[in-house]
């Protein structure tokens, strides 16, 4: 049930329903049920920006009133924060708060907000005012004063105060600026900025990133962007076999990119098989050349190094490139190739710092081993490859070498990709594993030895199994993928106390502070967090905006979609199977699913059943709210980029239901899934 | 072009670099080096080009100091080509320049700047892209163009400025 009060637009009203399903509403304050287990969220009229229901929540009365910062006085709220707030932002104005005189009402929101407008709900200069604030990504704070009984009031204090009789009104770091015209002005003179952030210590800089990866590099754009003095510190140790590269971080030079091309050679590699039975005369074994291979991928590396190198440039940020320690909290000294040292102060840091491939403990390992840091530049081909590790990494290592036609094994200690949904992690090991990937379970290597050298050399691994045997071979390449460890320890943490989790990563709360009040940090060095490039990305942004540009929006870490690029692909957003039983037990979770054979993949005989489409829902309400997307088939990443949108918005299995189909495609499977797994039925795919 | 560079001064020598760089030269151009410092083969090793060592018309650019004094006080119009080691199309441009300069005498000179080796120089030239051609007379900018051309364009583009 939702409760709205006085609203007297008719599109608003249409506007908020749209939020809501399957719900009563009433603008009757009477019917408000304390007792109600329906969803109640209270929605005054001059709420443009409130939460959506959230089947993971449970709603009160309650809590929705203690804990959103829409809603406070049915009456009196015209307090809106027009940068979509996080659910637990809390209100800095409790619904008493109108019923103070009006010239303490106008000088509290003046000087509790730093940017603030008064203004009129009906007024499009007002709105034009909003939209300038809107299109820089400055978050602000307004009061409507035609909304509230003492509006007029309010005015008219404010009039007092600032010789403005008209809204809208406006006033940043409690100066008074003006109103429409004159932050029109400022805009366009590029100087709004300037009256944002004003500097207020003596420090170098405002803003020292420490780490050039796609967190650090994101978030010292947009605070540059914001009008924050800015400086970058990007350094890559070199690993221990001497690959060294450019700037952009893990992602660009050693992650996502040069793996998604090599996926892409190996996809090529499968098409030319398929084309035949197309029609294509193509040769029975085409030929692949590792070199020609490494060299166009390493190109369009150099042309991305240079890009950030250019941007960084354009946007005036100062750019080291050097390894950065801390030396005190405001302090951090900089080692550059030549050993050329340097001293940097700045009021506030950011850590991006990103991980670095594990080496397990065990002899040879940093002598004859690489790592995904190595193998994207190797300059001659692998050969007879092992992988050690069930990381996602190593299996997506696993297919696109085997797609290139090496010989290819995995060691794995227990189960393939921990976190994933458990059913699709084992089915993508069997379908490796029928394609011809080599995988050796429950065993862990003990030594590896190099028994002839060469380019690549021949390196005998030796193992033991759970069960106490041992197991020897000869590889050409060994790969280790076993984890990532944050690369902290030269950080000098030490010397400004930054907390440290059990994983090592750094803790840091909501606004991604860690225990040093200046010291922030993203990506893949933060406890808890998801080690995924856009992550890191959003979670810079959105802090830069919180820090320079009066922003409130937290990174959300729920319902972030992935895609695992194994040679056959796995794409999910949302809870796995068992997360979403453990959470919401069994009776209340559904699962439907079924197999499906994409029509490439029949003129050309591959396999029926390999492809697999499961939804987790959860029934609440006499809903079925999907809580898990799970998809294995290709083009992964496309599709399921896409069907992430509904789960953000909280879509139900009657709206995948309702969808409409593309025809023919994958994806078209989630508009027709109607076998659960507790029926039992067969979902396997007729084929001919 | 081989008998443009030949003609054009005694000193030269042709490097072809292949995707390992410096380790692919053969022995005996290794021992040319007429003095050379290291990082003239450093910058010899980052290029995909054919290049032409110091003293002609034709150089690479060492450094920021070697830039002003051969390019920005160079009393003959200078055509700088901003390249880099990962750049395709650079590698395509980069002998065109050079046939195309090689065939002028001495009425203009190429000046080859690695934007990866001297980075700085690049980013205060605005090069967003590779390749990147200037045109310099009196030490000031009066022409560019950005990406591979044409030999027709390139050659129009060189006798603007040479004013032929
Ligand atoms: C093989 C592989 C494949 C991947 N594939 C994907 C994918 O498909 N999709 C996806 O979303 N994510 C993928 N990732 C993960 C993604 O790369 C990371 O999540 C992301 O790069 C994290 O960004 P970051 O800003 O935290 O750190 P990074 O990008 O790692 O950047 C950190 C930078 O800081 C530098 N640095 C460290 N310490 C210092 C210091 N003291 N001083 C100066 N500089 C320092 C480092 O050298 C590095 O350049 C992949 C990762 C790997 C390894």
């Amino acid at each position: 049930m939702v409760i709205i009060s006085s609203i007297k637009n008719p599109k608003t009203i249409s506007l908020l329903f749209r939020y809501f399903r399957n719900v009563r509403y009433s603008t009757n304050v009477s019917s408000f049920s304390t007792k109600s287990i329906t969803p109640s969220v209270l929605l005054p009229n001059c709420c443009r920006n409130f939460p959506r229901y959230d089947p993971l929540v449970n709603y009160s009365l309650k809590n929705i009133v203690r804990s959103s910062s829409y809603c406070c006085n049915l009456r009196n709220c015209a307090k809106t924060h027009e940068i979509q707030a996080s659910r637990t932002y809390k209100s800095t104005m409790p619904p008493t708060f109108l019923q103070k005189s009006p010239q303490e009402i106008v000088e509290r929101c003046i000087s509790e907000n730093k940017v603030f407008i008064f203004s009129k709900s009906f007024c499009p200069f007002c709105f034009k005012v909003k939209a300038i604030f809107r299109s820089e990504r400055i978050g602000f704070d307004a009061l409507e004063l035609d909304l509230i009984e003492n509006g007029a009031e309010i005015q008219e204090a404010l009039f007092a105060k600032s010789g403005q009789k008209t809204v809208p009104n406006v006033y940043i770091n409690g100066e008074h600026v003006g109103g429409s015209d004159k932050v029109q002005e400022l805009h366009s003179k590029g100087e709004l900025i300037t009256l944002l952030n004003p500097k207020t210590h003596s420090y170098d800089y405002d803003y020292i990133v420490i780490g050039g990866g796609s967190g650090g590099l994101a978030s010292s754009k947009e605070a540059a962007r914001l009008g924050a003095k800015v400086a970058v510190c990007d350094f890559v140790k070199p690993t221990p076999i001497g690959t060294t590269w450019g700037l952009g971080g893990t992602c660009v030079n050693v992650g996502c990119i040069p793996k998604k091309l090599m996926h892409q050679a190996a996809i090529l590699g499968h098409d030319l098989k398929d084309s035949r039975e197309f029609g294509w005369s193509t040769p029975e074994k085409p030929e692949h050349n590792w070199n020609t291979m490494v060299e166009g991928i390493q190109n369009h590396i150099g042309s991305l190094n240079w890009g950030y190198r250019v941007a960084l440039r354009d946007k005036k940020i100062d750019y080291l490139n050097a390894f950065a320690t801390f030396v005190d909290e405001h302090t951090i000294k900089t080692v550059d190739k030549k050993g050329k040292e340097k001293t940097l102060t700045s009021n506030n840091f950011l850590i991006a710092v990103g991980g670095r491939p594990r080496y397990p403990d065990i002899p040879g390992a940093k002598e004859f081993g690489i790592t995904s840091d190595d193998i994207f530049s190797l300059p001659y081909s692998p050969g007879k490859t092992l992988l050690v590790g069930a990381s996602y990494i190593s299996l997506e290592c696993a297919g696109f070498l085997h797609g290139l036609g090496y010989d290819v094994t995995v060691m794995v200690r227990s189960i393939l990709l921990r976190g994933f949904d458990r059913q699709m992690s084992e089915k993508i090991g069997e379908i490796m594993e029928q394609m011809g990937v080599k995988f050796l379970r429950e065993t862990i290597p003990t030594s590896v030895e190099r028994i002839e050298e060469g380019q690549p050399g021949k390196l005998k691994v030796t193992a033991k199994t759970r069960s106490g045997g041992q197991v020897v071979d000869e590889y050409n390449t060994v790969v280790f993928a076993i984890g990532r460890d944050p690369f902290i320890s030269e950080l000098g943490l030490e010397n400004i106390g930054v907390q440290l989790a059990k994983s090592g990563k750094i803790v840091v709360d909501k606004r991604e502070v860690s225990s040093v009040s200046n010291v922030y940090a993203v990506g893949d060095v933060i406890d808890g967090g998801l080690e995924l490039t856009p992550v890191a990305i959003q979670a810079g942004k959105l802090l830069a905006r919180r820090l320079y540009g009066n922003g409130k929006e937290l990174m959300d870490y729920v319902n972030v979609p992935t895609t695992v690029f194994t040679a056959i692909e796995y794409g999910c957003c949302g809870l796995s199977e068992e997360a979403a039983v453990e959470k919401f037990g069994e009776a209340n979770i559904d699962v439907y699913h079924s197999n499906f054979w994409p029509l490439e993949f029949t003129v050309a005989h591959r396999p029926e059943n390999d492809c697999y489409a499961k939804l987790v829902v959860l029934r609440k309400e006499g809903e079925e709210f999907v809580i898990g997307f799970h998809y294995l088939g290709p083009n992964a990443g496309e599709v399921t980029q896409g069907f992430s949108i509904a789960l953000k918005l909280n879509a139900t299995k009657s709206d995948f239901d309702n969808l409409v189909g593309i025809h023919p495609t994958c994806a078209e499977v989630f508009t027709t899934l109607t076998i659960t797994k507790r029926s039992g039925k067969d979902v396997a795919s007729q084929g001919c | 072009m081989l008998r443009n560079f030949v003609k054009l001064n005694s000193y030269q020598v042709l490097v072809k670099k292949s995707f390992k760089g410096l380790t692919f030269l053969p022995n005996h151009l290794r021992s040319l080096n007429y003095g050379f410092n290291d990082n003239l083969s450093r910058n010899l090793n980052a290029r995909g080009l054919y290049t032409s060592f110091r003293d002609c018309g034709m150089f690479n650019v060492q450094d920021e100091d070697d830039f002003k004094e051969r390019v920005l006080q160079s009393e003959t119009p200078v055509i700088v080509d901003f390249h880099a080691q990962w750049c395709g199309p650079c590698k395509v441009l980069g002998p065109r320049l050079e046939t195309i300069i090689g065939g002028k005498g001495d009425k203009v000179h190429l000046a080859k700047i690695d934007i990866d080796a001297i980075e700085d120089l690049a980013l205060e030239y605005g090069v967003s892209a590779v390749p990147s051609v200037l045109a310099i007379k009196d030490g000031k900018v009066v022409d560019k163009f950005v990406g591979l051309q044409e030999e027709a364009r390139i050659t129009t583009f060189v006798n603007k400025l040479i004013g032929e």
